[in-house]
């Protein structure tokens, strides 16, 4: 009896047990789930805000065949409301499944709502228990972000992973930790938060905000690609320049990237130096010189230097002058090397204190290769230079 | 019932790298930007300290638990009286545990499972494994979860190395200066206090000589664990972002990304913290329901299990918001008093009343 008894007992509690293993209140099977890979973000009329989602459809996504119909492997939704989660709330009035955020992999934001701020989206971008920090952020340059959802792209099923890898290939960083640098910008006194820019396919930039986080400008592609080297993140970029003594143009593989940022501070005032090497492969030679000998090749590295000098200090020069905040994190570098200092010039740096810095960009690139050919194959031999 | 030496330590490590790594970080950013490492560091050293402190007096009597040997040496009224505190101290530090656990888990996983379920389902297995098994059960268990443990807290480690900055640690100190630096080693207090344990678990070791060594161990890997985890938060969030995280060692491990094909293995991580969670709560459970069942004369201290789960449930359930018990309790000024009262002061004075009567008896021997 008593055997009984205890396996009576034991059983009852593995039942008991069993009503908490089931996990019945959370319960959402995938084919129940709208997996939301992209949302969008647009600024509507009336202080309204719109939101649009870009949701995964599973069914496009597992045969390698084209999908059947045009529009891919993907829903679109659009949605309005008073804030980002009231917009959120009206967009489950359209999906038929359980919204899940948690693979959501990139955030557009219109310019329009970037121009009015972006303060208030994101609390409930970084609050919500479902989203992770691991995601990218991209601003399109004139125009709505919903359009960007809309579209089709040539090479992915899901159009927003199209995005990222754009991204993540001209940014020679990984495009997904964009909202944690964002954010990490956001909260520092010494940097200006900045994202990507696109336009439809294209990348055309990178959006400049002021502390406000309100958009004030962009940086062209020339001058992010600049500013990544300067910031430490670029990998590998061609850069073509004109040769002024050959009279052609030359394109140079660059790689290697390094940065030396060295800061002095006087009166208060910052002087900022910034050493940038790296190293080139000559990859196109539209002169009609002979870059196997050697003073040709060093003619064309001390322009190369000149050239870029020329191109950071403009840039350089012109957020200095045009925008007023540093958007190159050189405060941050400030506030490493001199910590002390730091303290008096941090509330001022973003106004005042980046502005009447002194900034000097020194740029030292050395050219290890010139390719498999000597002279130009379409010249002849008599066409050479010797300027 | 007996457990080895190696056993106290998993048992250590368990129950302290889980809760640390998962729940208690933030403040310690709020204080100590990011020189929080090294905030963590020198709670952990000073972990160090007592865990010898407390060991040692455990040895004065390496037969007795806390309740005895306080009898033995202070005489029955003061003795009992003594450890009063550590009975409260449990009792509400159990409360908090349960319920950072359960905030935790319902943030993380279940959101809209009720926090009652949680803890009940959490509860019933801790109480099992006490009831059942007891403090060897518990030993076994934790030499089994205690590799586990350290597996995932190094993985996430690992597989998130792609994506540190080291620059966002720097500058180390001009930041924070040393009150702050000091005032987050506080926030470490409740973490670092766990080793009390051993005021009770000591009579259980089969060598006691050697327990010293083996919980001195586990609180070193523990802390070097932690110590290494909040270097690596700050590393890849920056001082700024992570003391406005409420889980930052949790986000850290749900931003491992390796090549677009390993992501989102925040629950498999999860999952192991609830590991460590079950042996810090069973443990602190024996602990507690033996100790009352001596305070109380009860001959079989598993009848206070179910009382206590009962008080401990209610407790749980009791704060209103996630943010006083997991934000607010661990830093409240009358936690760090009562904490550093039972870690430090009352086996100090053990430790000086048993040294004296020691060395008293002896010396009246030899004459």
């Amino acid at each position: 009896m008593r055997t009984f008894q205890k396996a009576l007992f034991h059983s009852g509690m593995i039942l008991f047990c069993m009503i908490f293993v089931t996990g019945c209140w959370d319960k959402h099977e995938l084919n129940d789930r709208a997996i939301i890979m992209g949302v969008g973000l647009d600024q509507g009329d009336d202080d309204s805000v719109i939101i649009s989602m870009q949701i995964a459809r599973p069914s496009g996504l597992g045969t390698n065949e084209q999908p059947e119909n045009e529009t891919g492997a993907f829903e679109y939704v659009e949605s309005k409301g008073k804030n980002w989660m009231d917009a959120a709330q009206h967009s489950a009035f359209q999906i038929s499944r359980y919204r899940f955020f948690g693979q959501r992999r990139v955030i557009f934001i219109g310019e329009n709502l970037a121009r009015h701020g972006l303060k208030n989206m994101l609390d409930e971008f970084s609050r919500d228990t479902q989203v992770r920090l691991r995601t990218d952020m991209v601003v399109i340059q004139g125009g709505e972000a919903r359009d960007q959802l809309k579209k089709s792209r040539p090479f992915e099923r899901v159009p927003v992973l199209s995005d990222i890898k754009l991204h993540t290939a001209i940014g020679g960083k990984s495009g997904d930790t964009t909202f944690r640098d964002f954010l990490i910008d956001v909260l520092s006194d010494g940097a200006s938060p900045t994202l990507v820019s696109m336009n439809g396919n294209q990348v055309t930039g990178r959006a400049v905000f002021n502390s406000d986080l309100k958009l004030v400008g962009y940086l062209t592609m020339d001058e992010a690609i600049n500013r990544l080297w300067i910031t430490g993140g670029l990998k590998q970029y061609v850069y073509t320049f004109r040769v002024p003594q050959f009279n052609g143009l030359v394109s140079l593989q660059t790689s290697k990237f390094r940065r030396d940022i060295t800061t002095k501070i006087v009166d208060n005032k910052a002087h900022i130096n910034i050493a940038l090497s790296a190293v080139a492969d000559l990859q196109e030679n539209d002169s009609s010189v002979n870059m196997y000998e050697t003073h040709h090749l060093q003619t064309v590295q001390q322009a190369f230097n000149r050239y870029l000098q020329k191109s950071m200090t403009d840039m350089v020069k012109r957020t200095q002058e045009e925008y007023g905040i540093d958007v190159f994190q050189l405060g941050e570098v400030i506030h490493r090397q001199h910590p002390i200092q730091w303290r008096d010039m941090k509330n001022d740096w973003n106004r005042n204190g980046f502005q009447n810095a002194q900034i000097t960009v020194n740029v030292y690139t050395t050219i290890k290769r010139a390719g498999l050919t000597t002279l130009p194959l379409q010249l002849n031999e008599g066409d050479q230079s010797n300027s | 019932m007996r457990i080895s030496g190696r056993q106290i330590f998993w048992i250590i490590v368990c129950a302290e790298t889980s809760p640390m790594e998962s729940v208690l970080l933030t403040p310690l950013f709020q204080a100590a930007k990011q020189d929080a490492w090294i905030s963590m560091a020198i709670g952990g050293l000073a972990g160090l300290l007592i865990t010898f402190l407390i060991v040692r007096t455990s040895l004065l009597y390496p037969k007795q638990t806390i309740v005895e040997y306080a009898q033995t040496i202070l005489g029955k009224w003061i003795g009992k009286l003594l450890v009063i505190p550590y009975l409260v101290m449990a009792l509400l530090g159990l409360g908090v545990i349960l319920r950072q656990f359960g905030d935790f888990i319902h943030m993380a996983l279940f959101e809209l499972t009720p926090l009652w379920a949680v803890i009940v389902g959490f509860l019933l297995m801790c109480v099992y494994l006490t009831y059942a098994g007891g403090i060897e059960g518990i030993g076994r268990s934790a030499e089994i979860i205690g590799p586990i443990v350290i597996f995932a807290v190094l993985l996430v480690k690992v597989l998130n190395f792609s994506s540190l900055d080291i620059h966002l640690v720097r500058p180390i100190y001009w930041d924070s200066g040393w009150r702050q630096i000091l005032l987050g080693s506080l926030a470490t207090m409740s973490f670092v206090g766990e080793s009390v344990i051993m005021l009770v678990l000591v009579p259980f070791v089969s060598q006691p000589n050697r327990c010293m060594s083996y919980a001195m161990w586990g609180q070193t890997v523990s802390f070097v664990l932690v110590t290494g985890s909040v270097f690596l938060v700050t590393s890849i969030f920056g001082p700024n972002l992570a003391g406005r995280l409420l889980y930052p060692a949790f986000e850290m491990a749900g931003f491992i990304s390796i090549a677009d094909f390993l992501q989102n293995v925040e629950s498999v991580v999860v999952v192991i913290w609830i590991f460590g969670y079950f042996i810090e709560v069973s443990v602190f459970l024996f602990v507690t329901c033996y100790s009352l069942g001596q305070w109380f004369h009860v001959k079989d201290w598993r009848k206070t299990i179910w009382p206590v789960a009962v008080i401990l449930f209610i407790l749980a359930v009791i704060p209103k918001t996630l943010s006083t018990a997991t934000i607010e309790a661990p830093k409240t000024k009358w936690t760090l008093i009562g904490i550093f009262i039972n870690i430090v002061i009352i086996p100090l004075l053990i430790y000086i009343v048993g040294y004296c009567q020691r060395k008293f008896k002896t010396s009246v021997k030899m004459s």
